[in-house]
């Protein structure tokens, strides 16, 4: 008995232990979350050394410096309202108060309160314009938050937003040099959501979805009072690449909810897409919404019309003549007209006019419901930023090859759009090692950069489509074992053609390096045409280059290029067919196909 | 006893007044057009595409627009007059746009802003049935605001709180 009593005693002390162990670990996990301790090893702060955030001068490394030094200067407070380390860092104070017996004075903050008032929310959310292929820094988009209380309609929400404070005129070297060494410094900046919508909507043309959080009002106060904190005392460098628009809101997140691990394993970068898979994964999302931008809302009014009221449509912008044809002609008009307006004001007095009389003449019609539209893709469900794919092929009819590729980033051209510009490419360092016969293994190919932006060329609103590349490749039509660098630029136009075909002509400039001896190639004209089509099951392309290459002799080079990927055909795993075919003038062939495994995370 | 009742009937008159507005009028500052959003507390950092946006949009009308100062008893209510003439401003060719079709978000906040966002229905219909009357020609976000105010106080649709 006395045994069984005395094991007992030992487990429940061990128990006790251990469970006051981690919550002494957990105290220390809130605390350090409060000091922003998100660098990758969590050993430092992301604050910048030096800044107010801190009140020991080593608090920026030391999170138990910087604890002593907090309990010591709350205890002996006695500044007055706003300068009151109460005000300056109510959610400080909450963690102190919670973890490390702090006692707590009652201090009128008047700044505080404001703020709080104008933050007050019953809901908050995580608002995501997609990309913005125009600017570099919105390439693959921007979060921001959104604080909703039902007592105001949605465009008085408030927002808070995080981003580079780019004071000087961007020289485009200085920008991407600041930008990825923080030479910029980070701001937060609120705003009423409706002047975001003006932003991002009406001037960028990007579509918005809205994930509403799952977070209880008090998680929502504390959040509010952490960004007090940040907004007011904390001093970031900016980095696009990780402490960025959206790291800054996840980190914030995972402050107030410590037990969500939201920040960590995201490597060298974070695009804000992949904050928002996090926070789904984390089951942090309770309802996503879609807003669709002005530019989509326009061509889609467009495209639904009929073969009559197209031609008349044409026809009222060739002339500015207001035509009575029908409701959805009206339509198309006036989002024509608004677009036009928004992209290129100020109007004409014709097209000011136009639009006053189609206006006029849709206030006397009963309300026009437009028909329902189906969102696109989710961008929580987009694919994993890394990729990573096992192919099995053979080069021309005996050389059997393995090849191993990852690409640490970020969208390829075959990969589903889910979250992305649809047909839409922005990748970098895919390196493929190749295995040819048990002992030969080499770099088959490095791509530094692949980029494409397709842009359905409208009569009404001309855009132009444009992709590059460069790369180093071995096994090519101009001999199976050099090497060829090539890097090229096209610009063209793409069309819809049929049931979501997309067709694509491109004309550019390419120019290869052969380095097998001292070759040089300049390949000057290139033609693409490219068909490709996307659901939910898969995606297929087909495309037909042809080139103009200058060796010893000029001749003419054409490739084919057809490429299938199926997507998910197990659990997270798609298979993937390519079969590349080129031949030179003098007839000269080459074929590689394979089949591939591709694993995205 | 007739201090009090004099307190109280101003108290009254006061409240009545602020709801409405009309006294608050009174405070009216007149100022460009161009430098609206930030004279009514736009931040400096965002006016390179604000002013853009609003140089372009606006900048061919030489209209004054005004705003009410957010001193005194009126602050409450100069403060939502505030926001609203700013809000006006820039969205004026969306509120025309939805106040056609009698639907949209636009017209939403603006019911709050004038008071009416239990009637928000007939609010938006009574925009909708008096398109003609608020947007002559002029996009003129002080006009706009005047002509909205107008017919909301000839209508009947929605019995204000008192």
């Amino acid at each position: 008995m006395l045994p069984m009593i005395y094991s007992f005693m030992i487990l429940f002390s061990m128990k006790f232990a251990f469970s006051s162990q981690e919550s002494s670990h957990f105290k220390m996990v809130a605390w350090k979350n409060a000091l922003m301790f998100y660098s990758r090893d969590k050993e430092s702060s992301i604050v910048e050394h030096g800044s107010s955030f801190f009140l020991s001068p080593q608090g920026h490394r030391d999170f138990e410096a910087e604890l002593t030094e907090n309990l010591h200067r709350f205890q002996n407070d006695q500044a007055l309202a706003d300068e009151s380390l109460f005000c300056r860092f109510p959610f400080r104070k909450y963690i102190l108060q919670k973890y490390f017996g702090l006692n707590t004075n009652k201090v009128n903050c008047p700044k505080l309160e404001e703020w709080r008032s104008r933050l007050r929310s019953e809901k908050v959310s995580l608002v995501f314009p997609t990309q913005f292929s125009s600017n570099p820094a919105s390439v693959m988009g921007h979060t921001f938050f959104k604080f909703s209380t039902q007592s105001r309609p949605s465009h008085l929400h408030q927002s808070l937003s995080y981003s580079a404070s780019v004071n000087e005129p961007i020289k485009f070297f200085t920008y991407v040099y600041k930008g990825l060494f923080g030479g910029y410094q980070g701001h937060f900046l609120e705003a009423p959501f409706y002047e975001k919508l003006l932003e991002y909507d009406d001037i960028e043309q990007r579509d918005i979805w809205i994930y509403e959080l799952k977070m209880k009002p008090q998680e929502i106060d504390l959040l509010v009072d952490f960004l007090w904190e940040l907004k007011t005392n904390a001093r970031f460098s900016y980095f696009f690449l990780r402490e960025n628009c959206s790291f800054i809101p996840l980190a914030a997140i995972e402050t107030i909810l410590p037990t969500k691990n939201l920040t960590d394993g995201f490597g060298f970068y974070l695009a804000p897409y992949m904050s928002l898979k996090r926070l789904n994964d984390s089951h942090l999302v309770n309802t996503s919404t879609y807003r669709q931008s002005s530019k989509k809302k326009y061509i889609e009014s467009i495209d639904q019309l009929t073969r009559r009221e197209s031609l008349a449509f044409y026809k009222t912008i060739k002339d500015q003549k207001y035509r009575n044809v029908s409701a959805a002609y009206d339509t198309a008009l006036i989002n024509f007209i608004a677009f036009k307006e928004r992209h290129n004001p100020p109007l004409s007095v014709a097209w000011n006019n136009l639009l006053g009389e189609v206006l006029l003449k849709t206030s006397q019609a009963p309300i026009y419901t437009r028909p329902p539209r189906k969102p696109p893709k989710n961008p929580v469900n987009a694919h994993g930023p890394r990729h990573l794919e096992v192919r099995l092929g053979n080069l021309g009819a005996q050389r059997v090859y393995s090849l191993l590729r990852f690409r640490p980033g970020i969208h390829g051209n075959m990969d589903s759009s889910a979250g992305f510009i649809p047909h839409s490419a922005f990748s970098f360092l895919e390196t493929d090692l190749r295995f040819v016969g048990p002992k030969s293994l080499e770099l088959s190919r490095f791509q530094l950069f692949n980029f494409r932006n397709l842009e359905i060329y409208h009569l009404s609103d001309p855009g132009l489509s444009w992709k590059g590349n460069a790369e180093m490749r071995k096994a090519d039509v101009l001999c199976i074992d050099c090497t060829v660098q090539e890097i090229n630029f096209q610009v063209g136009a793409a069309s819809d053609l049929y049931n979501g075909i997309v067709s694509q002509l491109t004309v550019g400039l390419e120019q290869s390096f052969v380095s097998k001896g001292i070759r040089r190639h300049p390949t000057f004209g290139v033609v693409e045409i490219e068909f490709m089509r996307e659901n939910q099951n898969g995606r297929t392309s087909i495309s037909q280059n042809f080139s103009h290459v200058l060796l010893e002799e000029s001749f003419m080079r054409v490739e084919t290029l057809f490429e299938m990927r199926f997507f998910q055909i197990l659990r997270r795993l798609d298979l993937s067919y390519s079969l590349r075919y080129q031949k030179v003038s003098y007839h000269k062939e080459f074929v590689d196909q394979n089949l591939g495994l591709i694993y995205d995370f | 006893m007739k201090i009090f009742l004099f307190a109280l009937i101003m108290l009254m008159t006061h409240h009545t007044y602020a709801f409405k507005g009309s006294r608050c009028y009174d405070k009216v500052i007149v100022g460009p057009a161009r430098g609206l959003y930030k004279s009514l507390g736009g931040k400096d950092h965002r006016d390179g595409w604000m002013i853009k946006f609003f140089g372009t949009t606006f900048g061919s009308l030489s209209s004054t627009t005004s705003y009410v100062s957010s001193t005194g008893s009126c602050a409450a209510f100069a403060q939502i007059q505030k926001e609203k003439m700013v809000y006006i401003a820039l969205n004026t060719r969306k509120v025309q746009i939805e106040a056609a079709y009698g639907d949209g978000e636009s017209l939403e906040t603006l019911a709050y802003f004038y008071g009416y966002q239990n009637c928000l229905q007939g609010f938006r219909r009574t925009l909708k049935e008096n398109y003609q009357t608020i947007f002559p020609h002029s996009q003129d976000p002080d006009l706009l605001d005047q002509s909205i105010q107008k017919v909301l106080d000839e209508s009947t649709f929605c019995q204000l709180p008192s």
